[in-house]
């Protein structure tokens, strides 16, 4: 397997949120502001990298019987080790993002890449994997909150952009997250379905 | 399965939780003492804002003491050479997405409220977000604390925040109605 595939998968061609739909709670949730959409996408970047190196160390190790067990033990682990860490060093992060930083713990895309790679793979091609999976998940989270947090307070970032006239509350209340993930999903598939027909075309 | 494999793997499970439960056992250990670092550290630069250069003692603390109302977290005097010139309450409601902590200053003399800080709160931006600003919390200035404070009464709402400020004001009513019931001369 070509690293380059692995990247090329975890960021679009199997992009976790606009394309397989997984983890979608946290995405609707903590999308209000664009700090929190890019504090969320490093946090599970960070763990699942964490998690699918640890896994695939272990993979000849822990049996097939007890693995789903051994694999949610690990990424809570992880998730506690990453919480207590932000609580110490980012204050401001820690309050933000609130309970949806321990539910990382469930997030489907972790447990999905320590089942589906991380338990068949070497860990270089692994830490690859969570990378590549990580990145398209701030990606998408990004995108998400910059376009609620611009729409919904005119700000980016925190910096006033557009004027406070212009404000549609909507954005930043859980309507305007569905709003938000439904129009960008529409517009991405129309752009793959495009280009899905050319190429039948030829 | 048999019988010796499941014990084995159960061991092995055992085995590897034991190993993430001193993993997280030794991160804390490095975290916890600067978490309690920089929330003293904040709570007192709070503490600075309210009473200026006074010396602060907590005398409750809803950690060990329970005698209080359960929305009062904390309560520390302000005292200026020796004689207390004020209370500081840290107190906690319910908002409309999540716990709204706020710091109010009463003084002693005059019973009078000095000044209310919102010091932690997540709700939704634009909206209850807006109860740490200035225009919200300046209405709660030198309000005596015999007065029943009630939204739409005497205080004034943040528009589409209703829930939010109806905490703020609990808040400061529980720190008030303490005030009186115990540090009243």
């Amino acid at each position: 397997m070509k690293i380059s595939d692995i990247f090329k998968n975890g960021i679009y061609k199997k992009n976790s949120i606009f394309i397989m739909l997984l983890g979608l709670c946290p995405t609707l949730a903590v999308t209000i502001s664009l700090f929190n959409g890019i504090g969320m996408g490093i946090s599970v970047l960070a763990i699942l990298t964490m998690s699918n190196i640890l896994i695939s160390l272990l993979r000849k190790i822990i049996p097939a019987a007890i693995r789903i067990p051994a694999y949610i033990g690990i990424i809570a682990a992880l998730v506690t080790i990453i919480e207590m860490l932000i609580h110490a060093y980012i204050p401001s992060l820690y309050v933000s993002l609130g309970i949806y930083l321990p539910l990382i713990v469930v997030n489907c895309i972790i447990l999905e890449r320590a089942e589906s790679f991380a338990s068949k793979n070497n860990v270089l091609h692994s830490a690859f994997d969570g990378m590549a999976v990580g990145l398209g998940f701030s990606f998408a989270l990004i995108l998400i909150s910059f376009f609620r947090e611009l729409l919904g307070t005119g700000t980016v970032l925190g910096f006033q952009v557009l004027p406070a006239s212009t404000n549609m509350l909507v954005m930043i209340l859980p309507p305007g997250a569905f709003l938000t993930l439904g129009i960008l999903l529409g517009v991405i598939n129309h752009y793959l379905n495009k280009k899905k027909e050319e190429l039948e075309n030829e | 399965m048999k019988k010796n494999n499941i014990i084995g793997t159960s061991l092995l499970l055992g085995f590897i939780t034991a190993i993430l439960a001193v993993s997280i056992f030794f991160v804390n250990s490095i975290t916890s003492p600067i978490i309690a670092y920089s929330e003293a550290t904040q709570l007192k630069f709070y503490y600075q804002e309210i009473f200026p250069n006074s010396e602060y003692e907590v005398i409750y603390n809803s950690d060990k003491d329970k005698e209080k109302s359960p929305n009062i977290l904390s309560v520390a005097t302000a005292s200026n050479n020796g004689e207390i010139v004020g209370y500081l309450y840290l107190t906690y409601t319910t908002g409309y997405s999540s716990d709204v902590v706020s710091l109010i200053g009463i003084n002693k003399a005059d019973a009078k409220v000095v000044k209310v800080i919102v010091t932690k709160q997540t709700e939704t931006p634009g909206l209850g977000s807006l109860s740490t600003q200035p225009k919200f919390l300046d209405q709660f200035l030198d309000k005596l604390t015999n007065e029943e404070l009630k939204v739409k009464d005497n205080i004034t709402a943040i528009t589409g925040a209703t829930i939010t400020s109806d905490a703020v004001v609990n808040s400061v009513n529980v720190s008030l109605d303490d005030f009186n019931n115990n540090y009243l001369n």
